[in-house]
């Protein structure tokens, strides 16, 4: 396209005196004076444009609608509160309950990270839960295998100080990097659920149907009227009967449900292999959860070895 | 005079470099908050007038002034600063 | 639906004329497209009456013809009926019988698109275009008129953490994503859309709810119960709820959402080196550049590493700055460290030098303030400053090449390089090594502060946070530039 240019100078003509008149510093003073008024005319009536624009089209009105009355969100301005209008003298005034993702349990909220750990058969309290898991895979609870993802790229997210390290590395050295951490009583008393945890954690309770399914397929598993404990024989043991060890299995694993099906999926999507890794949803039934209300005192005689020669 | 400054005002077209001084200008009168009492000007001065027909030209009678005054000098320094070593310091080719 | 339907006037004309005269004046002499239409804005674009280039330079929409505004377009106008003329500084229309200036949406789209090309012909990042509702979103504006905000008055987007049994580490990390401010839009502009087999496992989802919560207005504190399940289903290395490091948790928790924002539904494609175009990605990942140079022959050997965080030694009281200096100084590599050079094909010293090459959008700095070694564990108190706005400029590959050139770049464009970064979050680390409790400072809004000791949130200034001893400290670039997407 042409445009035909009636009034102005030429190209070559603008940049000679252009040059010329810069020689002159002053010149390039007042120049630079002209400008910035130019310019903030320009800014200035950019801004009032995007108010015309706003109240013309009515978009202003559209996006601001009516301000929410502020009063009932008021920052409390209290020495002796926080901005809620809760009282700081109390150490923990909250203590809620909540419920175990994974086993349904209903948990004091202060005490559910050491109840979650046992219950997912973690942290190094938890090896006798790994002596539990008799499928033929007995895995670390502190498994890596969730960080080792099908994803191999994850490998180069490392700390920038060491680049090219790995995060496999990162992880061997797990324990020399963290810091150890009590929780915020700040005395050792309040981590009086390690006394638990130290108690030899895993309880049959406590267990989800996957590391059931995975004990019961190594021992007999059938309870004994009197002592109230599984018989850890074999699953030929003489002691008991096939029926019996179906009827068990049956009421205990109910293999049509659907977490059974949701398990696979979410060992899946978690990137860890479909073992005996406690699963996430292990929604279960109201039987179940009878089953994990039993008497604690049982726990500590539980035995602690899948010795083959527990007797009833 | 006004010549001159015409040409270099021409010159920076030519080049780009107004529309990024422009743009400069712009993020420095929005940081400093210069913008948000332009808009509160504007909210005035719409409630100001009467009727319901605020031409553009309302408001630029009744903010620009207003809002000249509280441009910051140091916004202001600034630009010009930058403004007139760019002009000295450009190369013939 | 908002009215940019222009005036009847301006219909008349392009039912008469078509759009054709505004794309051309627009692309030539408003947003020049083009160095070409640069050269004749700068020639040609001079008030036909009094040879000036303003103050308000319009074009007359009719007829080639250049007026400012102090009288001479409106003269022009009358006397030859020429209606309509357009403001040469914004590409705004103004239409002489309605005496103001009106607004078409097939006219703005227009100057949309030769803004952008006009930016990008000069190197500019595209010109800030503020959100404009869609028809739905418009609806439902209208349908619900009260609107919430966040004020430094008000406890929205507050909320205390309950601690469930030595998980302030987790609390504090929680606190510092929900204050990321561009989290925070992704989240609350209901950004991620999962999968619906993956309701109730994705944590990305987990995350949104608790967003929702935060500036739901309610005061009690919440529980994360159900998160840190998550977490701990997909990141088992953090077993073991009595040794946990907030900034391991920290990388952890960033990798998890990285991974399942790959499986949710949104548009997240892989591209090259590792990287995805997720939101994590987006917001927290920066290039490290690693420059290997052998002291033989000076070839250079540069690799680039994505980051998420950057961990930095404490050597003695210094500030942050220091240490980031002391992080892209070169380093001789001694005898005992020889790299092959491909060059030489020989085993050679050389120096190293780390530099950032791509600043993410948050830059993540980690104080490592914990010594384990096989004769001690310890934790390092020393006092390290560091500042509210941070300029990263000194430490960035493209800074560093400069200074080495002697590259002192003047023009305009040097102006705009912008790495200034703003602290909005502070994790800390109170006690020693076995006995030891986090908390949080958080910056809700400019100039307004909280710190979040696990339930209890309380007003802090600034200078208590600056005061603090900072183990975790979390910057958020200060101006965000858009690519030009034409």
């Amino acid at each position: 396209m042409s445009v035909q240019i009636l009034s102005g100078l030429s190209l070559s003509d603008l940049n000679v005196r252009f040059y010329e008149f810069m020689k002159n510093e002053n010149n390039a003073v007042d120049a630079a004076s002209f400008i910035f008024d130019s310019l903030l005319e320009d800014v200035t009536t950019g801004f009032l444009f995007e108010a015309h624009h706003g109240l013309k089209t009515g978009l202003t009105e559209l996006i601001e609608g009516e301000k929410e009355d502020e009063e009932p969100y008021n920052i409390v301005n209290s020495p002796e509160c926080d901005v809620f209008g809760f009282s700081m003298l109390k150490k923990t005034p909250f203590d809620s309950n909540c419920s175990c993702p994974n086993c349904d349990r209903p948990v004091s909220a202060t005490r559910f990270a050491p109840h979650l750990e046992k219950c997912m058969g973690m942290g190094r309290n938890s090896s006798r839960i790994a002596s539990r898991r008799i499928a033929s895979n007995s895995r670390e609870p502190t498994s890596y295998a969730g960080l080792l993802s099908d994803d191999e790229d994850d490998a180069d997210w490392a700390g920038a100080s060491q680049p090219a390290e790995r995060r496999k590395r990162r992880m061997k050295n797990n324990n020399s990097k963290k810091p150890k951490q009590m929780h915020n009583g700040n005395n050792k008393s309040n981590n009086g659920t390690n006394a638990d945890a130290n108690d030899g954690g895993a309880t049959y309770e406590t267990m989800t149907a996957n590391e059931k399914k995975n004990l019961l397929l190594a021992i007999c598993g059938v309870v004994s009227e009197h002592t109230k404990k599984l018989c850890t024989r074999s699953t030929r043991c003489p002691q008991h009967t096939e029926e019996q060890r179906r009827a068990l299995r049956n009421s205990v694993l109910e293999p049509s449900t659907p977490e059974s099906q949701t398990m696979g999926l979410t060992a899946e999507e978690a990137g860890s292999p479909p073992d005996s890794s406690p699963s996430s949803s292990c929604s279960s039934s109201s039987r179940k959860r009878e089953r994990h209300r039993a008497p604690r005192k049982n726990k500590a005689k539980k035995d602690r070895n899948a010795s083959p020669n527990g007797r009833d | 005079m006004t010549v001159n400054n015409t040409i270099a005002h021409q010159r920076l077209i030519l080049t780009g470099d107004r529309e990024r001084f422009k743009e400069l200008l712009r993020r420095r009168l929005i940081e400093c908050g210069w913008r948000d009492q332009v808009r509160m000007l504007c909210r005035d001065a719409v409630k100001e007038t009467e009727g319901n027909n605020v031409t553009l030209d309302t408001l630029v009678t009744r903010v620009t002034p207003r809002a000249r005054a509280l441009v910051p000098d140091t916004v202001k320094k600034e630009l010009l600063q930058k403004i007139k070593t760019h002009l000295l310091t450009q190369k013939e080719h | 639906m908002n009215d940019m339907n222009g005036c009847i006037h301006l219909n008349n004309f392009k039912a008469a004329k078509g759009v054709n005269p505004y794309k051309v004046v627009h692309a030539f002499f408003v947003a020049c497209t083009s160095q070409e239409a640069r050269m004749y804005k700068a020639t040609a674009c001079l008030c036909f009456v009094c040879s000036q280039p303003g103050p308000r330079l319009h074009s007359c929409l009719h007829c080639i013809y250049f007026g400012c505004y102090e009288g001479h377009m409106q003269e022009h106008s009358k006397t030859k009926k020429h209606f309509l003329y357009i403001d040469l500084n914004h590409g705004n229309v103004f239409c002489a019988q309605c005496q103001d200036y009106i607004y078409d949406q097939e006219l703005a789209d227009i100057a949309t698109r030769n803004r952008l090309k006009g930016a990008k012909s000069l190197g500019l990042s595209a010109p800030f275009m503020s959100w404009v509702p869609n028809a739905n979103e418009a609806a439902a504006l209208r349908r619900l008129r009260k609107r919430r905000m966040i004020s430094p008055n008000t406890t929205i987007g507050l909320r205390g953490l309950q601690n469930l049994g030595s998980t302030c580490f987790m609390n504090c990390i929680v606190q510092t994503l929900i204050h990321t401010p561009l989290l925070r839009d992704y989240f609350l502009g209901e950004r991620h859309k999962c999968k619906p087999s993956g309701a109730g496992k994705c944590l990305v989802c987990e995350v949104s709810k608790l967003f929702q919560e935060f500036y739901s207005g309610a005061k009690t504190p919440l529980t994360l119960h159900r998160l840190l399940h998550l977490i701990w289903t997909h990141a088992r290395h953090l077993a073991g709820y009595e040794q946990q490091d907030a900034h391991e948790f920290f990388i952890a928790t960033l990798d998890v959402l990285h991974r399942h924002c790959m499986n949710g539904l949104e548009d997240v494609e892989k591209k090259e080196n590792g990287r995805c175009n997720c939101i994590i990605d987006q917001i927290f990942t920066g290039g490290l550049q690693s420059d290997v140079v052998c002291t033989c022959c000076s070839g250079v050997s540069t690799t680039i590493d994505p980051f998420w965080d950057i961990s930095l030694d404490v050597a003695g009281p210094g500030s942050l700055q220091a240490c980031l200096e002391r992080f892209t100084r070169a380093e001789h590599l001694g005898s005992g460290a020889k790299i092959k050079c491909s060059n030489c094909r020989a085993y050679r010293e050389s120096t190293k030098q780390l530099t950032l090459e791509t600043l993410p959008i948050v830059a993540s700095f980690h104080l490592k303030r914990f010594e384990h070694s096989e004769q001690i564990d310890r934790k390092i108190s020393t006092f390290v400053s560091f500042p509210a706005e941070l300029d990263m400029t000194p430490f960035m590959s493209s800074h560093r090449r400069a200074v080495d050139t002697a590259d002192n770049n003047n023009g305009p464009e040097g102006v705009f390089e912008d790495n200034r970064y703003s602290l909005f979050a502070v994790v800390n680390h109170l006690g020693s090594l076995d006995a030891g409790h986090y908390t949080a400072y958080v910056r809700q809004m400019k100039g307004s502060w909280f710190k979040c000791d696990d339930h209890m949130i309380t007003r802090a200034d600034l200078a208590e946070v600056l005061d603090s001893e900072g183990y975790l400290l979390f910057y958020h670039k200060t101006v965000l530039e858009y690519e030009c997407d034409v």
